[in-house]
């Protein structure tokens, strides 16, 4: 079958036939990704038409798994479309005029067999009306190869996945130029020199973001500088542009001494027996876990990257009441005197158990029934020898000052628990176990939210997690696009890298990429390994 | 008479995933690593000139030159015992490169004729990505240095020289050069 683009009559740019997947993930934004843009080159048409079967309407309008894509996004496509002007286009067949750029043509076709959204029949009479269809649109590989072999030209919705490779930009190498600049101007240099000596190119885009780390490597070792800006606030409410936006190093002269500071405390080595093993994790820890004005926290590292120990313990470590100074003087040294109330857990019900995104019907609690799937948890909980000593893990989401329901031959109630000389709530138990399937009407208030595995969220419960994050909380989302579980999510689509790109521009986000491993040599070999079956 | 046999290296004597087998152990820091890889490649193909009108016999030619820089790169981290200062000296060439090719108009690959082309394809893949894409070109080779090892080392082992150039080209293209449309970041 030869393959070659068909002719476009000059009545469109660009004929289009993005697939049913294809609005599932995108909603009406497909609308708006595919209409002409100005840019666009050619004399051409003055709009780009979409195409749809009646087949695929149909289709759109279930809200169930559609060529591997669940979502809604269908239903929202089609009301857009239907709130358009429309009229008759070809025999059977309307055009609704979307915008001034797009319109969508939608046929009927009477011999359209399910699942098949473009019938031969069909791509000859869009082929006579309209020169032929430039481009299909899916992500679907089976629609992929079916199409390819009819000679059209098919493509993945590209502008609805983020890469993965995302989570590398938290740290970015730097250039000597830029590192001789930061110490000839005694550590800042305005943002705009730095682009300048980076070579960034703003024409084509990329960009330096807030609180993106800089690496510059020496004979001796890395010095590390980040970008900065002070906070633009309106009505109390931080805006995404800064003032005075720069690069300043950081550290003793960009040198890493690996000491927490905290407030006005002194600094210290270690938190709760907890020791940075390298560079990024100190990064991590310190800029972005225990830094009180971020409200989000990326950490994406692989297997045994630490970064499950890591936002556990500085997490706990932040329910301690009066750990503080600055915060003790402002908000006293009662309940007030911590920064987060609680610490909340969130799990994603798809690594325990399957497709239900429900945690079951089996006897016992939801603490119960998940305990066990938070061994991860657990086993950072058990490496703190401060946390270790003051209770078991399972304490950790009781009351502190209500007796429980085993112990009551222990008719007194319990102390308040003392870990590294503060305390943990005392009327609140210190951890919150919740799953996705939870969170809806939700709002969390001077919480610690503290997420595992982000990745096997879907974009869409990434989402309402991060709708949730109430005054005075923070998000802390630990991921690694590489290993999803969840079968609706992929490398590029899912919740991890979703919420890397809606909050890496924002300067009270951080994003850190913990890339050293800590494993055996055995267990290198395993992750080299590819293993499809499951 | 008997012909002399010409001494081949084994197949598996010459790859990438040998390359990075040996070299991954020796830079304790992944980041580094990435870079390494990125600037390596960036500098083997940097005044690569071939005068053929063979298409493979370029591509061949293109992937053993990369090889040697490795060896040379790897001799260097065992003599010295530290990677560092290898890593520094590449920097410091990489730097002062892309500062040169900054300056320039880099020619889209699209529109560089392939009859009669004398230097190294990835390479203009190369700056015309870095270039022309946008983005930071230094950490943009950290970047694609860090997706070929992970490429590299998920595939393993090839068997056959022929095989393992090629393959090592394609990967090594896929990796570093973004054509027009490409979305990856």
């Amino acid at each position: 079958m030869p393959v070659s683009k068909p002719q476009v009559q000059p009545m469109y740019h660009n004929v289009i036939m993005p697939f049913g997947d294809v609005y599932a993930l995108g909603g009406p934004d497909v609308f708006k990704e595919l209409a002409k843009k100005d840019k666009d080159k050619g004399k051409r048409g003055t709009k780009n038409l979409i195409v749809l079967s009646m087949e695929m309407v149909s289709k759109m309008m279930e809200p169930q798994k559609h060529m591997g894509q669940l979502g809604l996004g269908g239903v929202d496509a089609l009301e857009e479309i239907i709130g358009s002007e429309y009229e008759s286009f070809d025999e059977n067949a309307l055009v609704y005029h979307v915008s001034s750029g797009l319109d969508v043509a939608v046929y009927l076709e009477d011999d359209n067999p399910i699942n098949v959204p473009l019938t031969k029949s069909l791509a000859d009479r869009i082929k006579a009306k309209c020169g032929g269809i430039n481009k299909v649109i899916t992500t679907n590989p089976s629609l992929t190869i079916r199409y390819q072999i009819q000679g059209f030209n098919v493509e993945r919705p590209g502008f609805l996945l983020i890469d993965s490779s995302i989570v590398e930009k938290g740290l970015i190498n730097g250039s000597n130029s830029l590192l001789l600049k930061l110490i000839e101007n005694k550590g800042v240099v305005s943002l705009e020199v730095a682009r300048d000596l980076l070579k960034l190119n703003q024409e084509t885009g990329e960009n330096l973001y807030q609180n993106q780390f800089i690496r510059f490597t020496g004979n001796q070792g890395h010095v590390y500088a980040r970008v900065k800006g002070d906070l633009n606030e309106i009505n109390g409410r931080v805006q995404e542009e800064v003032n005075n936006p720069r690069v300043e190093l950081i550290g003793r002269d960009g040198v890493l001494d690996k000491m927490f500071r905290i407030g006005e405390d002194n600094p210290r080595k270690e938190i709760l027996g907890y020791t940075p093993w390298d560079d990024e994790q100190y990064l991590a820890a310190q800029y972005c876990i225990l830094d009180p004005k971020m409200q989000f926290a990326g950490i994406s590292g692989g297997a045994s990257s630490g970064k499950t120990l890591l936002g556990y313990v500085l997490s706990a470590f932040q329910i301690l009441k009066h750990h503080d100074k600055g915060v003790r003087e402002k908000r006293g040294v009662g309940e007030k005197g911590r920064l987060y109330d609680q610490l909340i857990l969130l799990k994603s019900t798809d690594t325990m158990g399957g497709d239900s995104r429900d945690i079951g019907f089996l006897p016992g609690d939801m603490l119960e029934k998940l305990l066990p799937h938070l061994a991860p948890f657990s086993d950072a909980h058990a490496e703190s020898a401060d946390l270790r000593r003051a209770l078991p893990f399972s304490n950790m989401f009781m009351p502190p000052r209500i007796k429980r329901d085993d112990d009551f031959e222990k008719e007194k109630e319990r102390e308040p628990i003392k870990i590294d000389g503060s305390y943990l709530p005392e009327s609140l138990p210190p951890v919150e176990l919740t799953t996705s399937g939870y969170f809806r009407g939700r709002s969390f208030k001077r919480k610690l939210l503290v997420s595992d595995e982000f990745q096997n969220f879907t974009p869409y419960e990434a989402k309402t997690i991060m709708e949730r994050v109430g005054n005075g909380s923070k998000l802390i989302a630990m991921g690694d696009p590489n290993q999803f579980d969840n079968p609706r999510c992929s490398r590029d689509i899912n919740g991890f890298t979703f919420a890397i790109k809606t909050t890496l521009p924002h300067p009270l986000s951080s994003l850190v990429k913990l890339t050293h491993s800590y494993r055996t040599e055995i267990a290198e070999i395993a992750t080299r390994t590819r293993v499809y079956s499951r | 008479m008997i012909k002399k046999r010409k001494l081949v290296l084994p197949a598996e004597e010459r790859q990438l995933a040998l390359v990075f087998h040996n070299l991954s152990p020796r830079v304790s820091d992944a980041n580094d690593y990435g870079t390494m890889i990125g600037y390596t490649v960036f500098n083997s193909l940097n005044n690569f000139h071939l005068i053929t009108s063979s298409q493979e016999e370029r591509i061949f030619k293109e992937v053993k030159r990369t090889y040697d820089h490795f060896d040379v790169l790897l001799k260097k981290i065992k003599d010295s015992g530290d990677y560092l200062p290898g890593l520094c000296e590449l920097q410091n060439k990489t730097e002062s490169d892309l500062d040169r090719f900054s300056s320039l108009r880099i020619q889209p690959i699209t529109e560089i004729p392939k009859q009669g082309f004398e230097g190294s394809w990835i390479f203009n893949g190369i700056l015309d990505t870095l270039f022309n894409r946008g983005g930071n070109p230094l950490d943009r080779l950290r970047r694609y240095g860090i997706e070929l090892d992970r490429t590299v080392q998920s595939r393993g082992l090839i068997k056959g020289n022929r095989a393992c150039l090629e393959r090592d080209y394609r990967d090594l293209y896929s990796c570093f050069v973004r054509e027009k449309g490409d979305r990856r970041e």
